[in-house]
């Protein structure tokens, strides 16, 4: 050990001081919250969200516990009349475009280069979410998205923040589905904004998400071998407006 | 046989605590030293500093043509999604934001990378790229990786270390001048603590993805690897993922390997030869993963932070040897160390500027 050929500084020892307490404290509550569930995460709740909210956001489950093993889909389709003849169907003239594999259509600049840019993985980060947030939804509530909410009905049949809701639904159920309310509302954003891009706008978006499996390792050299898709369906909702900004960046 | 009777005293925990009475204060001693005495890893901060820099200027100049609509105006639709992630001002300064005030943000945030990459006032051009940078970020998540979430928390750490004492314009324009720069004790205590922070999250990265890869079916058998390559999202070059994926044993070690190294890493910084095992495995490591993965700026961001554990003799072994090769395309002089230079790895104390890693 060195010795140290100085007499102690008060203001040095007491900025060593701080900022060690201060280092110790945020290692140890990144510990704690990028940690599985323990006793001492639980017991630092809700502080522990909150302070991780936002820059210091982070999680390290890096492809785990199970890796990345299924290709994610993010497909659409819009109804291009007016929102009126749309609520009809098509036997009285509403026109459907056909549907789109977003994500396969992002991905095509991705084969064979390295380097491509985020585009390629905009609807499927969508995907991703939307699915997670679906998935923790109750049976009764899954069956529920997959029908139409159009003409300003608003999904489930209640605003999510009404005092009917809170009646309604427990507060982990309503949880979940406010949750699930956010990331099914970015992902008609994105269909909508998709929609001014491909066809200059539409009055209405039907989405499925599908995930295919990959192959099992042991049937790889298995030139005939398939998995089966699965898929969650939101059904036709009415398009989002946006600023004429947004609206000009992606016509 | 007759037991000997022990001559001297047997070795007892009250007559260790008289031998070291002072080791408490000698420990203190030694702390307080390591903390105000020298500004640690100078060169291996560098180096993060240019290779980070590099990579997420390289990131911005790759996304410029989509820009727009990914994190400016165009990403309009995420507002209900990204309202409740808790960025504050200035970080949430481009949501409601126009074409033309997220264009000036955007060619800043690349002007910033470029300050922060050649080291020019980084004291001040570090704070402000973290906040030009983490404010595109925020603007649409969802598509970051984790080389964007991961550089973002070094840069907090890295606005309170030294960056630009070597291998910077700053150091450039100081020994042009002539002047030395004067060390405030208490800023070399924050810049050795910003050094520990980054290793600390390092480990902590390496460690936990370790820990949990562990918990995983498909780790445990050996076969985690062959999933994301075989995908269409990660597998950016088929045939390359079928030639690693066709052999078994190449599959399982590779896995294998992945963990291990993880898992293994803050262990083995611990010892010199250990230390340079785990660098150069994690290092392969990444360089796979940017390949066959198809995610350069990702291992690159992550690799970088790595450059603190390579010390500043090998930093400058590493560079005496491009110099060497450079210098000998032209004219043959053999370079050899600054006196600044030499005292960084304490050469006239003894230690051997290639003996260090």
């Amino acid at each position: 050990m060195r010795q140290q050929k100085t007499k102690p500084k008060l203001f040095t020892v007491l900025v060593l001081l701080i900022a060690s307490v201060a280092a110790l404290g945020h290692i140890g509550a990144t510990l704690a919250f990028t940690g599985p569930s323990t006793p001492i995460k639980s017991s630092l709740q809700p502080e522990l969200n909150k302070y991780f909210l936002g820059p210091l956001d982070q999680g390290w489950s890096l492809f785990a516990p199970g890796p990345y093993s299924q290709d994610e889909y993010f497909t659409m389709r819009v109804c291009l009349s007016s929102a009126e003849i749309c609520a009809k169907g098509s036997q009285h003239g509403a026109k459907f475009s056909e549907w789109r594999d977003v994500t396969a259509e992002e991905m095509e600049s991705r084969a064979g280069n390295m380097f491509a840019n985020r585009e390629t993985k905009q609807s499927k980060s969508i995907h991703g979410r939307l699915w997670s947030a679906a998935s923790d939804l109750t049976a009764d509530s899954r069956a529920e998205i997959s029908r139409p909410f159009i003409q300003g009905t608003p999904v489930f049949g209640v605003e999510l923040n009404s005092a009917e809701a809170r009646e309604k639904y427990s507060a982990t159920e309503l949880s979940n589905l406010r949750a699930y309310k956010r990331m099914e509302d970015t992902a008609v954003g994105f269909a909508s904004l998709y929609a001014i891009e491909q066809w200059g706008g539409a009055s209405m978006v039907e989405i499925k998400l599908r995930r295919e499996p990959i192959v099992p390792f042991a049937q790889r050299s298995d030139e005939n071998a398939t998995t089966k898709p699965r898929e969650t369906y939101i059904g036709w909702r009415d398009t989002k407006e946006f600023s004429q900004a947004a609206v000009s960046v992606w016509s | 046989m007759e037991l000997k009777r022990e001559t001297s005293s047997a070795p007892s925990i009250s007559e260790w605590i008289s031998k070291n009475r002072d080791f408490v204060p000698k420990a203190l001693n030694w702390v307080y030293g390591w903390f105000t005495e020298n500004r640690h890893a100078p060169y291996g901060l560098a180096v993060m500093r240019m290779s980070s820099g590099l990579f997420i200027l390289g990131w911005l100049i790759a996304n410029i043509p989509v820009a727009a609509k990914i994190w400016g105006p165009g990403s309009e639709y995420l507002e209900p999604y990204r309202s409740v992630l808790g960025y504050q001002w200035p970080l949430d300064i481009l949501r409601d934001a126009g074409l033309g005030f997220f264009v000036f943000w955007y060619v800043m945030a690349i002007v910033l990378a470029i300050a922060f990459v050649v080291g020019w006032q980084t004291r001040f051009v570090t704070p402000l790229f973290f906040i030009f940078y983490t404010a595109i970020n925020a603007q649409n998540t969802p598509v970051s990786d984790g080389g964007n979430y991961f550089i973002r928390i070094m840069l907090i750490y890295l606005i309170f270390a030294d960056l630009s004492k070597h291998w910077s314009v700053d150091s450039w324009l100081r020994k042009r001048a002539r002047k030395t720069k004067k060390e405030f004790e208490a800023v070399t205590v924050l810049h050795n603590l910003a050094l520990c922070l980054v290793v600390a999250q390092l480990c902590i990265v390496y460690l936990e993805a370790g820990l949990y890869k562990v918990q995983g079916t498909l780790w445990q058998n050996g076969t985690a690897m062959y999933y994301p390559v075989s995908s269409e999202a990660y597998g950016v070059f088929p045939w390359l993922s079928d030639l690693i994926t066709t052999n078994s044993w190449i599959v399982a070690l590779i896995t294998y390997v992945t963990v291990l190294a993880q898992i293994a890493f803050p262990f083995m910084l611990f010892h010199k030869i250990s230390r340079r095992i785990a660098l150069i495995t994690i290092l392969g490591m990444h360089i796979g993963i940017a390949v066959v993965m198809g995610l350069p700026f990702f291992s690159g961001i992550m690799a970088s932070a790595d450059a603190v554990l390579v010390s500043s003799a090998t930093w400058l072994t590493i560079q005496r040897w491009f110099s060497a090769l450079w210098r000998g395309r032209f004219r043959a002089k053999k370079p050899s160390l600054t006196v600044s230079e030499q005292n960084e790895v304490g050469v006239g104390s003894g230690e051997k500027v290639s003996s260090n890693a």
